[in-house]
């Protein structure tokens, strides 16, 4: 199946995937952040998300459609560094938002309040678009596995926060925990190494995995949210068990498998051209 | 080692590694066990104006930096000025402080500027005018605030004629200003013609959510001989259960998401404010009830058949349909039993006023204290044990009282026309 895969011309489309997922991530990242600043009233730094967001999500329609223009590259790359500093400061706001200047426990600055491993989510999805852009061939497979595998990093630390608050129980809130660093350490895995054709499929197995561990959580969410109320309530599905977190373990899987998509073959032209450009 | 063996090896050996980090993490550093630290929050150190104020009132008044610091205001990024700032209307309350116009004392006005639905929420509420209009009546009050906040009677005319509350004649303005006004300060008019007061229930300057869904903050007010909520509740179920298992309630869960993991027995907010179960949260305290029970006579509210169905869909989070019928079909009967005493003894009193044997001046006889009693202590004591889950308060502090004070007003009466 996998050499069936490869013998498409999926090359040629990759960047254009890639980057159409990533203005996509943040398309649904800035919903998100607007359903849960509003409850503040978007009081002061938290606009700064909203209108990165349609920015970024503009910056990548454009790279996508004037693709030669250096003017338009460059201005992607720049929108897309910002969503790098972007994520730094969101994630810096988000702890010292929960931080008090008495002394006070890790839990509390931690697990309770706004979720701190929410914003880097824009420094993540930005550095995955960087890279989509700017490399090519088997270097850039690399660099996007491990991306993706810091992406499940990155989740399997937002659950681990997110189920601690609940004590890790019941016990079904630990297979996101394992699965997720199942599919980190698989990432960098076949980032380092030309995984054979059986490395590839316990990979895209693992991914699967995941994918079908984020449906099922995503149902635990919604009936979290809904047990015993009636009636949806905006804030318990932004407070209480947050509706798009395990959405983000299908959307990694996504993105695991996007990256393994066969690149275009370094030519020996383009390989001669890439010489001379840089000697 | 076949490489896809090595695979195997190296996700299985890395993912419990990592795992196992975690749980460490969780036991040793972040959990409720772990560990504890200082993080500066953004507001109180770093900028400008905000850091002087900080900085003086360190020195002059601790406290008030300190509760500041502790409040998710100050995390926010929430800076003295954006609330102590005069906004539109407020350019009579500013003063010149350090080359700063500020106002010393900031109103609903100035929350609004963040909070606009829960001012607007309490400023619709009996909390507001109507509670500073109860102490000293229209005296203060222009005709369009007396129009905007239902203070006008059929006729056109201010409720109650307008007159203060009697015991405030009574007591004097000395003894009212620490007892009735402190309390109906929760309502008080501002000089920027808005009308409370929210640090009442949320005390500044750490405006704790937590703190003001905890009983004992509503209890400030609400004891006591006339309106004894905190007193009937800690007697009720809800009340005792608080009281056993208060350290499990999660008074600071956000807004909004609170179920019966967070509150497992109702405080006062549960059922009079929060957003609890299917209800959405309000600062209209009397948005979820069918009577209005502190008048003479209860009486029940506008919507007030409504109101019940929101409250009901909060008593379902814990009770059947069938027993929340029942209680409430109870409670109505024994509301209409404390109206017919009433009634009774205002007959007594009026037929002696009208035959001239009582005095036209209120609280100036001892039979007018008897009747005051028999609605304003002993009538509402039993409404509010009755639909609280009271029994003492419905019997013994209340009908059985009212009771009381009805065979006395009428030997009273009889004694008196005997004599004339």
């Amino acid at each position: 199946m996998i050499n069936r895969l490869n013998r498409l011309t999926f090359a040629s489309y990759k960047t254009f995937l890639l980057l159409g997922f990533m203005g996509l991530n943040f398309l649904l990242t800035g919903v998100d952040v607007l359903m849960a600043h509003s409850q503040n009233d978007f009081f002061r730094w938290e606009l700064i998300p909203l209108i990165y967001s349609p920015l970024a999500v503009l910056a990548i329609i454009a790279q996508l459609v004037f693709k030669p223009n250096d003017a338009v590259k460059r201005m992607f790359q720049t929108v897309m560094w910002i969503g790098v500093i972007v994520g730094v400061a969101g994630t810096f706001f988000h702890l010292t938002g929960n931080a008090t200047s008495s002394r006070e426990s890790l839990h509390h600055l931690l697990i309770e309040g706004s979720p701190i491993a929410a914003p880097i989510a824009f420094a993540g999805i930005s550095s995955y678009a960087l890279a989509s852009q700017h490399y090519q061939g088997t270097a850039r497979r690399s660099k996007l596995l491990i991306l993706v595998g810091l992406g499940f990093l990155g989740a399997v630390v937002a659950a681990f926060l997110d189920h601690a608050r609940l004590g890790f129980e019941p016990i079904y809130t630990l297979i996101p925990l394992v699965t997720g660093t199942l599919a980190t350490v698989s990432c960098f895995y076949m980032a380092y190494g030309q995984g054979n054709q059986t490395e590839t499929y316990i990979y895209l197995s693992i991914l699967t995995l995941n994918m079908l561990v984020g449906l099922l959580g995503f149902g635990f969410h919604v009936l979290g949210d809904l047990a015993g109320t009636q009636t949806i309530i905006l804030a318990r599905f932004l407070y209480r068990n947050p509706l798009l977190g395990p959405l983000l373990f299908c959307n990694l899987a996504l993105l695991g498998a996007l990256s393994l998509l066969p690149e275009s073959a370094m030519t020996f032209d383009k390989v001669r051209n890439a010489r001379r450009m840089n000697f | 080692m076949p490489k896809t063996r090595r695979m195997v090896t190296i996700l299985g050996i890395g993912t419990i590694l990592i795992v196992a980090l975690l749980f460490l993490t969780y036991h040793f550093v972040i959990g409720p066990k772990g560990l504890s630290t200082s993080l500066p929050t953004l507001s109180a150190a770093t900028q400008g104006e905000n850091k002087a104020c900080v900085e003086c009132h360190q020195k002059d008044n601790p406290g008030i930096v300190q509760q500041y610091h502790d409040s998710k205001h100050s995390g926010r990024g929430v800076q003295c000025l954006d609330c102590h700032r005069p906004v539109t209307g407020q350019e009579t309350l500013a003063k010149e402080h350090y080359k700063v116009s500020l106002i010393s004392a900031p109103t609903p006005k100035n929350c609004a500027q963040c909070h606009e639905k829960v001012v607007n929420e309490f400023e619709a509420s009996n909390h507001a005018a109507k509670s500073w209009y109860s102490v000293e009546g229209a005296k203060n009050f222009t005709p369009e605030e007396l129009a905007k906040n239902h203070l006008l009677d059929a006729k056109g005319q201010p409720i109650n004629g307008g007159n203060a509350n009697p015991v405030f004649n009574l007591i004097g303005k000395d003894a009212s200003a620490q007892s009735c006004e402190v309390c109906h300060a929760i309502g008080q008019k501002n000089r920027d013609g808005s009308f409370g007061d929210c640090t009442k229930c949320h005390l500044r300057h750490t405006f704790e959510v937590a703190q003001a869904r905890k009983p004992e903050t509503c209890g400030q007010c609400h004891l006591g001989p006339d309106h004894p909520h905190i007193e009937i509740y800690n007697e009720s179920a809800h009340g005792a259960y608080y009281q056993a298992n208060k350290e499990s309630y999660k008074m600071d869960a956000p807004s909004g998401t609170l179920t019966v993991k967070d509150f497992p027995a109702p405080t006062c907010a549960t059922c009079h404010m929060s957003a609890f179960g299917s209800v959405k949260g309000t600062h209209n305290v009397g948005e979820r009830l069918k009577w209005s029970l502190q008048p003479e006579i209860a009486k029940v509210r506008e919507n007030g058949d409504k109101n019940r169905e929101t409250l009901n869909a909060i008593c379902l989070n814990c009770h059947t349909s069938s027993f929340i019928k029942d209680n409430q079909a109870k409670a109505e009967m024994n509301i209409n039993l404390t109206n017919q005493n009433v009634m009774k003894g205002k007959a007594i009193v009026d037929d002696l006023r009208n035959t001239g044997l009582l005095g036209t001046k209120p609280l100036s006889d001892p039979l007018d204290f008897v009747y005051f009693e028999l609605w304003h202590h002993e009538g509402r004591r039993a409404r509010y044990g009755a639909v609280m889950g009271a029994a003492d308060y419905v019997n013994w502090h209340g009908i059985y009282e009212q009771n009381k004070a009805l065979v006395e007003l009428q030997a009273k009466a009889d004694e008196l026309k005997a004599k004339h």
